[in-house]
C-alpha cells in the first residue's frame, strides 16, 4: 500500500491553507497532521524533527524528505502531480504567476504573523494589530489590484486557475476575517475572489472546514 | 532561446541584497545586461519617472525582449528555463523542492525583515528602538533556520556541490549591504563555509555602489 503525504497544518495559517487548495485541485489524497500554533507546538521539542523551521506547512514525502515553504511546496506538487496544472506554459506568463505569489508570499504574509505581533507587544501594550496590518499592506493591496487589472479573466490571470488563485483566496480571506480588510476598496480583487472561494477545491480548504477548527 | 541580440535590461542598485541575486543569476548565465541604477536608499523606486518604467515601483525588475518581470525567484525560474546553459537547478523535483526552500527562506523568511518599509511601520509604534533590535529576533529565526537546511544538504556550496540558484540567494542574504550590519555570519557555521566558498567566485564579486555610474 503506498504511503500518504503528510501535511503539517494549522487551519487558520494563511500558508497551510494555500497548500490545502493546491492539494485539493490536484486531488491527491493526503494525510492531515495538525499542528495548534496558538499553544506553541510548532516550538516543541517532540516537533522538531517533523518541522525543521518551527512553521507550517511542512510536507512529508513517504520516502523521509521534508519540504518547508509554500512556493517550494507548491511548485514541486505542481512538477509530480501533473493534472490540474496550475503554472501555464508560456515563460512570460508563468513568471508573472509566479511574481504574484511572491507579491503575497514575501510582500505580505511575513508582515501578518503571530511571531511579529508577539514581538511587538513585548514592547507596546495596547499594540493594535489590526490598524498595524492594514498600513503595512494597503500599498501591497494596490498592487496586487494593478496586476490583477492587467491578467485576470474568471480568475486571477485569464479563465483558468493558477497558483496565483492558491496564494490570494487565503491572503484575502484571512485579511477580510482578522484584518478587516474592506474588499470593495479593490474591485477586481473582490470580483476574482468571489469567483474563487465557492468552487468546492477552494471552499473544503478554507479555515472553518478544517477539522481542527476552533 | 537564442542569446544573439537579445535585450536584457536590470533595474537595480549594487550592494542591495534582492537585486544582487538577479545579477548574480545572470553572470552565472553569462548574459550580458545594462544596469539601471534605482536609488534604493533614496527610494527613487517610488519615484514618479521610475514608475513610468515600472508601475508596481519594485527593484528588481528584469526587462527582457520588453517584457518587464519582477520578484527575484520568479525572475530566477524564468532565466533557469529559458536559458539553460550552467544549470542552476538540481534534476530531481525533490532536490529542486530543496533549493527552493533554501530560497524561500531568504526571501520571505529573512529579507523582510531587514527592508526599509519593515523599520518604517514598526517607528510608527515603537520609536525607540534601532535596526539591529528590530530585526534581530527574526533574522536569527530565519538564518537558524537556513542553517539547519544548508547543515543538511549542503556541501561546498548550499546544496551539495554544485553551484544552484540557493546560492544566488544565500550569499547577498549575508554580503548585501542592506543586511551585513545586522548579522554575525560565525553564528552560523554551515552557512559561513558555503559563503567563504562563494567569496572566491567572481560571478558573486561585491559591486560598490559608488560604481553606479
Amino acid at each position: 500500500m503506498q504511503q500518504k503525504l503528510k501535511l503539517y497544518t494549522y487551519f487558520r495559517s494563511s500558508t497551510s491553507h494555500r497548500i490545502r487548495i493546491v492539494l485539493n485541485l490536484k486531488e491527491i489524497d493526503y494525510e492531515p497532521k495538525f499542528v495548534n500554533l496558538l499553544t506553541g507546538e510548532h516550538k516543541s521539542e517532540d516537533n522538531k524533527e517533523e518541522l525543521p523551521n518551527q512553521a507550517v506547512p511542512a510536507l512529508h514525502i513517504p520516502d523521509g524528505t521534508i519540504l518547508i515553504e509554500s512556493m517550494a511546496i507548491a511548485e514541486y506538487l505542481d512538477e509530480v502531480y501533473p493534472q490540474k496544472k496550475l503554472l501555464p506554459q508560456d515563460p512570460v506568463l508563468k513568471a508573472k504567476v509566479r511574481g504574484f505569489c511572491e507579491l503575497i508570499n514575501s510582500g505580505m504574509h511575513p508582515y501578518q504573523n503571530l511571531i511579529l505581533f508577539e514581538w511587538i507587544e513585548k514592547y507596546i501594550e495596547k499594540f493594535d494589530r489590526v490598524e498595524f496590518v492594514q498600513n503595512v499592506l494597503k500599498s501591497e493591496f494596490q498592487t496586487m489590484e494593478k496586476l490583477l487589472l492587467q491578467n485576470h479573466g474568471k480568475y486571477s490571470f485569464g479563465d483558468e486557475i493558477t497558483l496565483a488563485d492558491c496564494f490570494l483566496v487565503p491572503q484575502v480571506m484571512g485579511a477580510i476575517a482578522r484584518f478587516k480588510l474592506d474588499i470593495s476598496l479593490f474591485p477586481t480583487i473582490q470580483e476574482v475572489y468571489n469567483n474563487l472561494k465557492d468552487l468546492p477545491q477552494f471552499y473544503k480548504a478554507q479555515p472553518d472546514q478544517q477539522p481542527d477548527f476552533k | 532561446m537564442s542569446t544573439s541580440r537579445l535585450a536584457i535590461r536590470l533595474y537595480t542598485y549594487r550592494g542591495y541584497s534582492a537585486p544582487w541575486r538577479v545579477s548574480i543569476m545572470l553572470k552565472l548565465k553569462q548574459l550580458q545586461f545594462q544596469p539601471f541604477f534605482v536609488n534604493l536608499p533614496k527610494a527613487e523606486q517610488l519615484s514618479n519617472m521610475y514608475s513610468q518604467i515600472n508601475p508596481l515601483q519594485i527593484v528588481p525588475t528584469l526587462e527582457i525582449n520588453g517584457q518587464l518581470l519582477h520578484e527575484s525567484m520568479a525572475i530566477a525560474e524564468y532565466l533557469e528555463e529559458e536559458f539553460p546553459r550552467n544549470k542552476l537547478l538540481p534534476k530531481s523535483p525533490l532536490e529542486k523542492a530543496i533549493v527552493r526552500s533554501m530560497c524561500e527562506t531568504v526571501n520571505s523568511g529573512i529579507h523582510p525583515y531587514h527592508a526599509s518599509r519593515f523599520y518604517k511601520y514598526v517607528h510608527n509604534y515603537v520609536s525607540d528602538i534601532n535596526r539591529q533590535e528590530i530585526s534581530e529576533p527574526f533574522l536569527d529565526r530565519g538564518f537558524t533556520a537556513l542553517n539547519t537546511l544548508v547543515e543538511k544538504h549542503g556541501g561546498d556550496y548550499a546544496f551539495g556541490n554544485q553551484v544552484t540558484i540557493a546560492d544566488a540567494f544565500l550569499y547577498p542574504a549575508f554580503r548585501g549591504d542592506d543586511v551585513s550590519y545586522l548579522v554575525n555570519l560565525d553564528k552560523y557555521p554551515a552557512l559561513k563555509k558555503v559563503v567563504e566558498n562563494l567569496d572566491q567566485l567572481p560571478e558573486f564579486a561585491y559591486e560598490h555602489p559608488d560604481s553606479q555610474g
